[in-house]
């Protein structure tokens, strides 16, 4: 994934979860952070698919549980 | 707003960005009904309304409670839009219950779908938006599937319901987080909500303002000539013949018809004169033709008609046209001519939408000549229209500039031959005189223009005599308002011996560029235009700057 696709990724985390700018997305972790429940996490799931052009099966979305997986997830998806 | 701008591919970041730069505005309430959890939309539903100006304030509702919110009346004075799929018609159909070992009849089917529409029609004609998603095989046999898919389909088309794009659901997003519509399409539907919404708030359009020049008729009047336009019911007339018959069937229901163009006022009314066409001059309220903005001419109708902003929709083909429209005037529909025939059933359909009418009286009739004697001896407004920087940015224009003293100099000869509104002095040229004039050290240029609605071609053409003085300047009236013109001059006057005088001659279609030459760079002294290079690249550097530029020689300061 080149960094402008990982910019846009940490930006999409940081509006989901309403972090500060500069505040570090690379450690965030479901279960590990408050502010990933439920809900926030289908926002986010919707926010990827929406900026990055794309749709994941169900199963490709409940593996996205930390910033790194979620750029796994679209690095295998090609982004 | 634009009607582009509710259906356009909005990403999340790019729809947080209008959000958070939105100031606020008017509150647009409405119920919001849906079956599934539509957290996702609302997000996109405050982007859409900032858009027109209105703060989305929608009201939704528990999950899965549908059905029991059509068993009550409407709240008092609340406006509803109902985001439907065919399980709201016909629980039997929802994916998340799996598929019924053994289906109802088809008339059981039929007859417990009919009541809900039923139960919608009462609640007074709300807004719905029908997400046409696949349903699962409840028969055994694939036509009687497809009868009742289509069967819902059309209770929903029955109720006047817009209806998406059978790509707008995701069965994965369905099934994991109980939002029906595809994270792609949740713009896309958010717009729809938000179009019924408003229309549900605002009062019904009653005037249709539309361009001239490539929607009421094929071609450029100015350009072309009332013999070179095309609008008979046969090759390119044929879509410009519908919407005329279209234009036509709204006026008898009462829709009043007015016409806003970049023209020459008899120009502009002399097609609508001679008869030949399906509209005559006598369907419009006013025939407004003026190279003021078009935002001023709307404003100047409604004062006179004393009718709301919100009354009106405008039609154009011209990107640049509608945004200035959408930007001074957000109250006003703004609606593309499409480029294309395909693009015609869409635009008429939404058109209908817009001025729905159920019942036609004769007063509906009479309406355009009441109007007609109230707006007799209109003048255009000659306000300026909103700056359109912003929006030009946006474009991704590129303006590559060709010297043509060389090169191939076909289409430059063409244009300065063919060309009307903006020309210097109408003069025309032939090959040898071009030929001649290099031979003595003058030079020519082309100028092309890309940007994001796609290639423009070579539409600018310059020809500098040896001694520096601009004897043809012309441009193609399709490139208008994009600061073109500005651009090229300003590289112009930053190369090495820039020109210092115009050879101009006022003609009578010559309007624009006489518009143009206004600028404080140029002044009059009786025997042509002197041109002040240095102060014009002063003061139209910035123009330049709104493009990626492709020249033969750098910008120098």
């Amino acid at each position: 994934m080149n960094q402008a696709s990982r910019e846009k990724l940490q930006n999409v985390f940081r509006e989901v979860f309403e972090l500060p700018p500069g505040a570090d997305v690379a450690s965030l972790r479901q279960g590990k952070s408050e502010k990933w429940d439920s809900l926030a996490h289908v926002s986010l799931v919707a926010a990827i698919e929406s900026e990055f052009g794309t749709s994941l099966d169900a199963s490709t979305m409940l593996r996205i549980k930390s910033y790194d997986m979620a750029v796994q997830v679209l690095e295998e998806l090609g982004q | 707003m634009t009607e582009g701008d509710s259906t356009r591919r909005m990403s999340f970041l790019e729809a947080r960005k209008l959000v958070a730069e939105f100031g606020g505005g008017p509150p647009l309430r409405f119920l919001l009904a849906a079956s599934g959890t539509l957290d996702q939309l609302l997000l996109y539903l405050r982007a859409h309304a900032s858009l027109i100006g209105q703060t989305a304030d929608p009201r939704l509702l528990p999950f899965n409670t549908l059905a029991q919110t059509l068993l009550q009346p409407p709240l008092p004075g609340e406006k509803e839009v109902f985001l439907l799929l065919p399980w709201d018609f016909l629980p039997d159909c929802d994916w998340r219950s799996g598929v019924p070992a053994e289906s109802a009849t088809m008339a059981e089917l039929h007859d417990r779908s009919s009541k809900v529409a039923v139960q919608l029609r009462a609640r007074g004609g709300p807004g719905i938006v029908y997400l046409p998603a696949p349903i699962p095989p409840l028969f055994s046999n694939p036509a009687e599937n497809e009868s009742l898919r289509a069967w819902i389909h059309s209770l929903a088309a029955g109720l006047g319901a817009e209806v998406l794009s059978p790509d707008a659901f995701s069965l994965a997003t369905y099934l994991v987080s109980g939002c029906p519509v595809a994270s792609a399409a949740l713009a896309g539907t958010a717009g729809a909500v938000i179009a019924a919404a408003a229309r549900q708030a605002g009062p019904a359009a009653k005037v249709l303002v539309t361009d001239l020049d490539n929607v009421l008729w094929s071609g450029v009047i100015a350009e072309d000539g009332a013999d070179g336009i095309a609008f008979q019911p046969e090759g390119k007339g044929y879509r410009h013949f519908i919407y005329q018959s279209f234009l036509g069937r709204l006026k008898r229901d009462g829709v009043l018809l007015a016409a806003v163009s970049r023209n020459d006022p008899d120009m502009a009314q002399l097609p609508l004169r001679e008869g030949r066409m399906v509209l005559k001059e006598s369907d419009f309220i006013a025939v407004v033709a003026s190279y003021a903005a078009k935002s001023a001419q709307i404003r100047e109708l409604a004062v006179q008609l004393n009718l709301g902003l919100e009354s009106f929709v405008f039609v154009d083909d011209n990107p640049i046209e509608l945004a200035e429209v959408s930007a001074a005037l957000p109250q006003v529909s703004c609606v593309p001519f499409p480029a294309r025939e395909d693009g015609l059933p869409a635009l008429l359909e939404s058109l209908s939408r817009r001025f729905p009418r159920t019942v036609v009286t004769d007063e509906d009739r009479e309406r355009t000549e009441l109007y007609r004697r109230r707006l007799a001896g209109m003048v255009p407004s000659d306000a300026a229209g909103t700056d359109l920087t912003e929006f030009l940015r946006g474009l991704d224009m590129t303006l590559a500039i060709h010297d043509r003293s060389r090169e191939d100099r076909t289409r430059a000869v063409q244009l300065i031959n063919k060309t009307n509104q903006f020309n210097l002095n109408g003069v025309r040229v032939t090959d040898a005189e071009v030929a001649l004039a290099l031979q003595e050290g003058a030079r020519l240029y082309g100028a092309s223009l890309e940007d994001r609605h796609g290639n423009h071609g070579e539409t600018l053409a310059c020809l500098v005599s040896a001694g520096g003085e601009i004897t043809s300047f012309v441009m193609s009236c399709r490139v208008f308002q994009r600061r073109l013109e500005y651009a090229f001059l300003a590289w112009l006057s930053s190369q090495d011996n820039p020109p210092s005088r115009l050879r101009f001659a006022p003609t009578a279609r010559n309007a624009p560029i006489q518009e143009f030459l206004r600028d404080p760079a140029f002044r009059s002294d009786g025997d042509g235009v002197r041109f002040d290079p240095a102060r014009f690249l002063a003061e139209h550097g910035q123009d330049l700057a709104l493009f990626a530029l492709k020249a033969p020689g750098a910008v120098r300061a």
